[in-house]
């Protein structure tokens, strides 16, 4: 009998099961699932009239986020977080994050001890995928399914088959876990063998990576159609989850002799900076092709590189140096604890002397719908995740994805540019 | 619900979201989900009989190969479409992940099987037992194993959906009562 992959063993101890095998279909035990201000009234309102209960099942964490539209910016968002607020307080959501104290959905799942190693979690939301830097099966789910999983507890899943990326090599200075996933993206292309697969991230490029690009990358698996994304829980996951002793989880590994339905070995020894370019997320050029292209914004936020780290580069990029005169930088925090943290190191004050934009944490231009959207012709290098057109604005607009050392780089230039000069 | 489905076969190599239903119907058609409308534009892209042969009973049952409903669309327009003309399964060498999820969450069963598609031709008469996954060529005589769908999954079928399945479930163990922590808004 061949062994399992961390995925299959999460899935088998959440179905109660000793063994699963890919294309089984279980009904597994979910632990935490977070919903945000664009599906959470519906839910709520599947829950009461679809299934004709509005009690929540006990021991499930409910995680709701008001994220994607940013403080209310017409009356339509005000009347969405109007009702947002309205069924949390009905519900006496214990974990219910309003404007001021939240931050991107994503990002209060794994910095608020939502996410454990070896759990089950959903989110309503494509890249719930993110957890899975923390070791846990995560994945986005319909508002329907939350509905369900919060009267019960549980989902029904087909156990994916797992497709293994083996990235080894020292990765070279103001390179990224970013850098490898547009990489990756790049060489094995949208609707590659991938969909509706876990994708496994191992080795030892990936355990010298801190959790933060580790979660950029399991962010962007979605982008490749896959299920899940999931990195091994190592000491640098122990040290994340520090803040939460008292929580007892199980570190779940791939079995040596686990079957995976394609592997690949990655060497990112030499690998330069990569830019996914408009309107293809796997259309990847190294950044020597694309530099020089001129840009009139830079974006560097979103629950794939708004974080601490991302920050700090991007700052060190542009400590002494100003934003080109023609070009926009926005900075937006993936959190409050980020936001904080950020303000106190002076990371801050370094952004806005350089004359960044710094917005309050959510998910801003990224999807469109917030602040920071781009006009038509305009151009935008970003470290977010998704360069469809007319993404974050004008259907004639161009989104060119990368890393916040890029983006920082690019906004200092005022064209796309090498983040290795700095 | 009988776990043993019968019928002839519509087959079709490469099937997407679009190619179930247009992207003109659904957009048409955002949150009016009527299978009287939208059961007359199923797999219009690809075949313009389709809605009215599958009606007159020329076939019930869709093979077709790798990523069924693949396009990255997560509406559940094309699953009500075909389930209104009358199809009563879907067979395929693989799934797109939300219309896996969405075909067997509004009661339409979907099977995986490796094979399928060279093993059955257009207008072929098979049976498939949703239970254990065994798939019949009533006409060639072959046989093929798909992944079986559990129990449980055949009571959302029976039921007709995921929510109506649920919502019977906690009926039956008296976990529906409202307990709203706050105050009623």
């Amino acid at each position: 009998m061949p062994g399992m992959t961390m995925t299959e063993k999460i899935l088998a101890g959440a179905s109660g099961k000793k063994i699963v095998r890919p294309g089984e279909i279980v009904n597994a035990r979910v632990n935490a699932l977070m919903m945000t201000d664009l599906k959470g009234p519906y839910v709520f309102k599947v829950l009461e009239e679809e299934l004709g209960t509005s009690k929540i099942r006990d021991g499930l964490d409910v995680v709701f986020v008001l994220d994607h539209l940013g403080p209310a910016h017409d009356i339509k968002s005000a009347q969405q977080f109007k009702a947002c607020r309205e069924a949390a307080r009905k519900y006496g959501l214990p974990h219910f994050y309003d404007l001021g104290r939240q931050g991107i959905g994503h990002q209060v799942m794994c910095e608020d001890g939502y996410v454990f190693p070896g759990t089950v979690v959903a989110g309503i939301d494509s890249h719930s995928t993110t957890y899975g830097a923390l070791g846990a099966v995560s994945f986005g789910i319909s508002p329907t399914e939350g509905a369900i999983i919060l009267a019960t507890g549980e989902l029904w899943l087909k156990v994916p088959e797992t497709t293994r990326f083996t990235v080894t090599g020292n990765l070279p200075r103001r390179v990224s876990g970013k850098d490898i996933f547009l990489h990756i993206i790049g060489m094995t292309k949208w609707n590659g063998e991938v969909l509706y697969k876990a994708v496994e991230f191992t080795g030892p490029a990936i355990s010298a990576l801190s959790v933060s690009d580790r979660m950029a990358m399991c962010n962007m698996v979605a982008e490749m159609g896959a299920k899940n994304g999931i990195i091994a829980p190592d000491d640098k996951t122990a040290e994340y989850l520090a803040g939460w002793p008292e929580k007892r989880y199980d570190a779940v590994l791939s079995d040596p002799d686990a079957v995976y339905s394609h592997e690949y070995a990655v060497d990112v020894s030499s690998l330069s900076p990569r830019v996914s370019v408009p309107h293809r997320i796997d259309d990847v050029r190294p950044v020597e092709d694309v530099a020089g292209r001129k840009i009139d914004q830079a974006f560097l936020g979103s629950c794939t590189n708004g974080r601490l780290e991302d920050l700090m580069i991007a700052a060190e990029i542009l400590k002494g140096r100003k934003v080109h005169p023609d070009v926009r930088l926005i900075v937006v925090p993936a959190s409050r604890k980020i936001y904080l943290e950020a303000v106190r190191n002076g990371t801050i004050e370094i952004l806005a002397e350089a004359g960044a934009a710094v917005l309050t944490p959510n998910c801003a231009a990224c999807a469109g719908i917030g602040s920071g959207n781009i006009a038509s012709g305009e151009v935008c290098i970003s470290s977010t995740n998704r360069n469809f057109e007319g993404r974050m604005g004008a259907k004639d607009s161009e989104i060119y994805l990368a890393s916040p050392a890029t983006v920082a780089a690019s906004a200092v230039e005022g064209v796309i540019a090498d983040p290795r000069k700095y | 619900m009988e776990n043993i489905i019968r019928g002839k076969v519509w087959k079709h190599g490469k099937v997407d979201t679009a190619d179930i239903i247009s992207t003109k119907i659904w957009l048409e058609n955002l949150n009016n989900l009527d299978p009287d409308i939208l059961g007359k534009h199923a797999m219009a892209p690809i075949d313009k009989e389709f809605a009215s042969r599958a009606m007159r009973g020329d076939f019930r049952i869709i093979v077709s190969g790798k990523n069924f409903g693949g396009g990255g669309k997560s509406f559940e327009h094309g699953v009500i479409a075909l389930k209104a003309v009358g199809i009563v399964l879907v067979v395929a060498e693989s799934f797109a992940r939300y219309n896996f999820r969405n075909s067997i969450n509004n009661g339409l069963p979907v099977l995986e099987c490796n094979g399928i598609f060279n093993a059955v031709e257009a207008g072929d008469e098979i049976e498939a037992d949703l239970s254990t996954g065994v798939i019949k060529n009533l006409t060639s005589g072959a046989a093929l194993q798909a992944d079986p769908l559990p129990e449980f999954v055949l009571g959302i079928m029976e039921a007709g959906s995921y929510t109506a399945y649920i919502r019977e479930q906690l009926r039956q163990t008296g976990t529906n009562e409202a307990n709203c922590a706050g105050e009623t808004l």
